[in-house]
């Protein structure tokens, strides 16, 4: 089990990530990184959302007909997103000001659904919570970096705290939509990259006598 | 009963439909307090703010509010007004479209109706980063006694900086990569400073 869980965890923070391996998730890394602070209470709630439906999912697994599972999930998952919705509403209300539609847009995120079809449904509920958390951390990592390079690069700030010099000009395409894509695409080339040499030379050691 | 059978995925779509939605209306019925309190608080702030009152801690709006500030019902809708170092400010409450939804804030005028005294910005729901930006201090900052001889503001555009200095060219800096939500703004804050200037020069005749 131990050996199982650590294997979940680097597969799903780097060598399966949710976002640079399997391109799951994209609208969100494209849409809330160009402001960090945003962008970590985002990751937070989606990795809470992943951690608590795929725990619950898995536990009424063996109850759940096969033909209504994906509406059973879809319900599950908006229950934990509307939860989300109303306790920050309640104890956090700035946050919960500042990102908005954001919000209630987590139910649209397929990583949440895709671990709940591809681990939920056939894993135990404490390894199908750890699974949810640490997908969640891999998102987290990848939007974190982005939306990092974005804020220095087109608000010369980071948290909104004030980083280089006022005589830097800010770049405003880091902060419109299109540098989403730009900053997302580097990130898969470089980690990608990286990750695939890594791989060919282990599979060429491997052939070799 | 059978758990492929359509009778059972019926009941059981039901049965999971049904807990769930009663345990939402419970954390919204348990939260409804702290909510309900949380929007007066974020509206009483804005009032204090658009009339530049300052306060030090949080917890004192509650207090300062109903100390300073009375509302007097117009046809127009109601009017607040506070007693700020000798002068008199006058606000409103604007709502208008903004690019996702409605925008709701206050805006401050002084007591002849010259100037803008402030403006802040109770509900909005645009683009997080970009038009949410809006609520970004600088921005309200810009419209501390700006001058409006002609009861409108413009919003520059692109003028590559954060916030226009200069008080007296009844014109603010635009949001950067949010001019639809810019322009919102200032149609919703002219027509607003309107009947707000109107409602002022009456009161004072």
């Amino acid at each position: 089990m131990a050996s199982k869980s650590v294997q979940i965890l680097t597969n799903n923070v780097w060598g399966n990530n949710p976002v640079f391996v399997q391109i799951l998730g994209i609208c969100s890394t494209l849409a809330v990184t160009n402001d960090a602070t945003n962008t970590l209470i985002l990751s937070i709630s989606v990795t809470f959302v992943t951690a608590l439906s795929n725990f619950f999912l898995s536990i009424m697994k063996n109850w759940i007909p096969r033909k209504v599972r994906m509406i059973i999930q879809t319900l599950v998952i908006s229950f934990f997103v509307i939860l989300v919705d109303i306790v920050l509403r309640a104890f956090l209300p700035d946050i919960s000001k500042a990102l908005g539609p954001y919000v209630g847009l987590i139910i649209t995120n397929c990583i949440i659904m895709g671990r709940a079809e591809a681990f939920a449904q056939s894993n135990k509920p404490i390894l199908s919570f750890w699974d949810g958390l640490t997908t969640g951390f891999g998102f987290m990592i990848v939007l974190m970096t982005i939306a990092i390079c974005r804020e220095i690069l087109g608000f010369g700030s980071i948290f909104g705290f004030r980083l280089l010099p006022e005589s830097f000009v800010p770049w405003t395409i880091m902060i419109m939509a299109p540098s989403g894509f730009f900053m997302l695409g580097i990130f898969i080339w470089i980690a990608r990259g990286n990750y695939l040499a890594k791989t060919a030379t282990k599979k060429n050691q491997e052939t070799k006598p | 009963m059978k758990k492929e059978s359509k009778v059972y995925s019926v009941l059981f779509t039901f049965g999971i439909t049904f807990v769930l939605v009663a345990l939402l209306a419970l954390a919204n019925e348990s939260t409804k307090e702290p909510i309900a309190r949380n929007n007066e608080l974020f509206f009483r702030r804005a009032v204090l703010f658009a009339m530049n009152i300052p306060y030090d801690r949080i917890d004192q709006v509650f207090d300062l509010y109903s100390k300073t500030v009375t509302e007097r019902t117009t046809d127009q809708g109601i009017l607040y007004q506070a007693v700020q170092d000798g002068e008199t400010v006058f606000a409103m409450k604007f709502a208008g479209n903004g690019l996702w939804g409605t925008i709701t804030g206050i805006v401050a005028i002084s007591e002849d109706a010259s100037r803008i005294v402030g403006i802040d910005f109770v509900e909005q729901n645009e683009t997080p980063g970009l038009g949410g930006r809006i609520d970004d201090l600088w921005f309200k900052e810009q419209f501390r006694g700006e001058a409006i001889p002609e009861g409108r503001i413009t919003m520059l555009r692109s003028a590559g900086r954060l916030g226009d200095p200069d008080s007296d060219n009844a014109a603010v800096d635009a949001v950067t990569g949010a001019t639809l939500t810019s322009e919102s703004v200032e149609k919703i804050l002219n027509q607003y400073l309107h009947t707000l200037q109107n409602l002022v020069r009456e009161g004072k005749n």
